[in-house]
């Protein structure tokens, strides 16, 4: 890795096709320096990656102030954040660290999009009627599609955490609505998930959490789950203790069993975490993994709000797991546009980055005036590789302006109306007169 | 019911893929037990044969009940359900456009007046009713004339059968006299579809328990993803074996959501008297009944529960099944194949219902999957 710094004179210079200063190695004396001065470019000297485009590290109390900088000066590369890929210089480091996914673990990664199915399917208040009609970027809307992303780059707990209040920062500026499962409902899944796959079970997580992840960390280093993972839990849930060999006989069985404890879990006074999360495991167990359960969870999700996202998660630890493939390669589909690297280096993908949004959403009369892909949604980069899709301001304002001119084309169209029966009352009396014998009485006046 | 039964192309073992590299000119005969992937493979080879410009082409099934479930599935097809015939309709069809009407009284005179005027057509050799190909589901079924005369009008004969699965037909070595003419045979000797516990009652009934050639020596089901189960229940009339089917049923449709769940008799006066009171029952919604000589019944694809003679359920396959008033199964000649076809369509949960005795070879599948019984010692024997 190689570092340049810059002010912002020569950072303009630098834009306009002048050559930077030349490139060093980035050593621990550089990185201090390069956090007293403006404008860092980091170098790819591992030759790994197509682009050869720097990254720009900016100290993270500079970030806004350099957003305003280039918002203003910058009019060539608008938004800036499209362009050039701008990261704190305080996470750099964070960033730059080598992530491996370990193929040995149980867990199938890709399977993990399964969890952002379910957001959709909770979020509609399971009123999809099959996973057929949910559309590819309604995944790709979810908090867990993002999280699903930071969880792939290795990114541990505490920047799961990060990632989601990004995420979050940009619904509120975009789309004020109210979600039925609570984004910190989400984050707690995903920060749970996040400890098993990307870190060892941090000490600070305690109680159910701890159980759960444990519970979790077994499946993926021994194998699916069965009914000795469900061990730790039976104390608190007598019912569930009474029929736990049962998930493992037939289907019909195992749906006879479920729907004798289900009762128990929804109406317990115990931690609703676990209950959340024992619901959608058991629902998952029944038919290994696969979707076709979900709806299973229907009645239980007014009270066990996080249930599903649970049923993802257990289903993507079992090797019948048709996350991929439901709906018609959904969540294939899905994970195809999804970037699984953190490497700095990746090239852009995003419309805007998270910051510079901000700026711009800031400002009243600049809504919505930078180009995106799609005109109704926009790719948002929330930190590193890991990105967000929000439907736009100017979605939701083109909705109101389609409402204006719609009742404007229906009041136009009633004139219209009016003007063509006026037309035709003419025509119809001019007919008349033409007969020979009214005209005769015209003419003879 | 999906365009394949395999994610990926590594999910095919070697037969199987031999079966789809074939060429697409001559005559094929393709073999294996039930649940081998013979009626999936036909309908994919008709899929890239329509691909590759060869479009008049027809799929025969022999019962309509077979035809009507391939026709609901035509959205996974490039071709239109017209092209999924009986073979009685596909050979009325052709006489009625060549002038010859057929008005026989009933099936088994119709079928033999249609090979008549099939083979005197045949011998016409009009080029106007050469077909590109014709792919024959359950080959067994037909006599050895009838697969002759089909073979006339084509250059390209692709059919998949089962000799153990023969009950359309007395005459046995259709597949011989087809394989005799120069057809080129492909065999499948694995299958997908039974459970190990659905096996061993085929085999029990094959008197193959435990041999190597038997249904559960050449299984590769997933048992461990659906473990598969088997109940007899005996002594109770119809009306009780439909009431415990139905509550069974209540529970099979949420256990297998999309698939299909069978109700299966021997008898056409059974099927009647079980349509009658399952269609009274709280999953009346959910049931459609299929015979296979009524008037033409479009297969429901929203409604799971098929109520099914055992010669209408050929070719069909079902999650689980219910197999009402088997001791009445005795009253057939043709029973032990009737009885093996039955219990084939299962892939996983069996239930078997009978008042009276069944044969001692259905007891034996049965008795096969209990644990086995404790070695009667001499003091028992007089206990």
């Amino acid at each position: 890795m190689q570092i340049c710094l810059l002010d912002r004179e020569s950072f303009l210079d630098w834009l306009g096709g002048k050559p930077s200063p030349k490139p060093v190695r980035l050593t621990a004396a550089k990185m201090r320096q390069a956090l007293e001065n403006d404008i860092a470019l980091i170098y790819d000297d591992q030759k790994t990656i197509i682009s050869t485009q720097p990254v720009l590290a900016i100290p993270q109390h500079k970030i806004s102030d350099f957003y305003a900088f280039v918002g203003t000066y910058v009019a060539g590369y608008r938004p800036f954040s499209a362009y050039f890929k701008v990261v704190p210089f305080e996470m750099l480091s964070e960033m730059m660290k080598f992530r491996s996914y370990d193929p040995e673990m149980g867990l199938q990664k890709e399977c993990l999009i399964g969890v952002a199915i379910a957001e959709v399917y909770t979020q509609s208040r399971a009123r999809i009627e099959a996973i057929d009609k949910i559309s590819v970027s309604a995944v790709q809307a979810t908090l867990s599609a993002s999280l699903t992303e930071a969880v792939w780059q290795g990114y541990g707990s505490e920047k799961v955490g990060d990632i989601s209040r990004r995420w979050q920062i940009v619904r509120e500026l975009e789309d004020a609505s109210e979600l039925f499962l609570d984004p910190q409902k989400i984050t707690e899944v995903w920060e749970i998930i996040s400890e098993v796959v990307a870190e060892k079970i941090s000490s600070k997580s305690r109680g159910p959490r701890r159980k759960i992840a444990q519970a979790l960390k077994r499946a993926v280093l021994i194998g699916p789950p069965d009914q000795e993972w469900l061990f730790p839990f039976l104390k608190e849930f007598p019912r569930l203790a009474q029929n736990v060999a049962g998930l493992s006989r037939s289907r019909e069985e195992r749906v006879r069993i479920v729907r004798d404890i289900l009762p128990e879990l929804v109406d317990s006074s115990s931690n609703l975490l676990t209950r959340e999360f024992l619901a959608g495991a058991i629902i998952s167990m029944i038919g290994n993994g696969s979707f076709a359960q979900l709806s299973l969870l229907d009645d239980v999700l007014p009270k066990l709000p996080s249930a599903a996202l649970w049923f993802g998660v257990v289903s993507s630890l079992q090797n019948g797991s048709d996350a991929l493939t439901v709906g018609n390669c959904l969540g294939r589909r899905v994970v195809r546009d999804m970037c699984t690297s953190a490497n700095l280096f990746v090239p852009i993908r995003e419309d805007i980055a998270v910051e510079e949004l901000r700026m711009f959403r800031s400002e009243k009369k600049s809504t919505a005036t930078f180009r995106t892909v799609q005109t109704a949604s926009m790719t948002v980069n929330l930190l590193g590789n890991v990105s967000g899709r929000f439907k736009t301001v100017g979605a939701t304002n083109n909705d109101a302006t389609r409402a204006k001119q719609d009742a404007k084309f229906r009041k136009n169209d009633e004139q219209t109306q009016e003007l063509m029966y006026l037309l035709d009352r003419a025509r119809h009396m001019a007919g008349m007169l033409s007969r020979s014998g009214q005209r005769d009485l015209f003419d003879k006046d | 019911m999906n365009a394949t039964w395999w994610t990926n192309a590594s999910d095919l073992d070697d037969e199987q893929k031999k079966v789809i590299a074939l060429d697409p000119n001559g005559h094929h005969l393709v073999l294996g037990p039930p649940g081998s992937g013979k009626t999936n493979l036909l309908l994919l080879r008709a899929t890239y044969l329509h691909r590759n410009g060869l479009k008049n082409l027809i799929v025969l099934a022999f019962g309509r009940v077979l035809k009507e479930f391939l026709a609901s599935g035509s959205a996974h097809y490039p071709f239109d359900n017209n092209k999924i015939q009986t073979y009685v309709k596909w050979g009325a069809t052709l006489l009625n456009e060549n002038g010859v009407k057929l008005n026989e009284p009933n099936f088994e005179a119709l079928r033999a007046r249609l090979l008549l005027e099939l083979s005197a057509l045949a011998d016409l050799d009009k080029p106007e009713n050469q077909f590109d190909c014709i792919l024959l589901d359950e080959a067994q079924d037909y006599s050895p004339d009838e697969l002759e005369v089909i073979s006339r009008f084509t250059s390209r004969l692709f059919a998949v059968g089962d000799s153990k699965q023969r009950i359309s037909t007395e005459i046995d070595g259709a597949l011989e006299a087809f394989q005799n003419k120069g057809a080129t045979v492909s065999t499948l000797n694995v299958h997908y579809r039974n459970g190990m516990y659905v096996c061993r009652v085929a085999d029990g009934i094959q008197n193959q328990i435990d041999s190597p050639h038997g249904l559960e020596a050449t299984t590769n089901y997933d048992e461990e993803n659906f473990p598969s189960t088997v109940v007899s229940t005996a002594n109770i009339e119809i009306e009780d074996q439909v009431s415990q089917a139905v509550e069974q049923i209540k529970v099979q449709l949420t256990a297998y959501p999309d698939e299909l769940i069978g109700v299966v008799c021997p008898r056409r006066s059974e099927l009647a008297l079980v349509a009658e009171l399952i269609a009274k029952s709280d999953i009346a919604d959910e049931v459609q009944v299929q015979t296979s000589d009524d008037e033409y019944a479009a297969f429901e694809v929203g409604r799971r529960v098929i109520v099914v003679s055992v010669n209408g359920a050929k070719g069909l396959e079902f999650r689980a099944a219910h197999l009402l008033g088997m001791d009445f199964v005795k009253n057939f000649r043709l029973q032990r194949k009737m009885c093996y076809t039955a219990v084939t369509r299962c892939k996983t949960s069996l239930s078997v219902y009978h008042h009276g005795s069944l044969p001692g070879w259905f007891e034996n599948g049965l008795q096969a999957c209990l644990p086995p019984p404790a070695t009667a010692s001499l003091d028992d024997l007089f206990k």
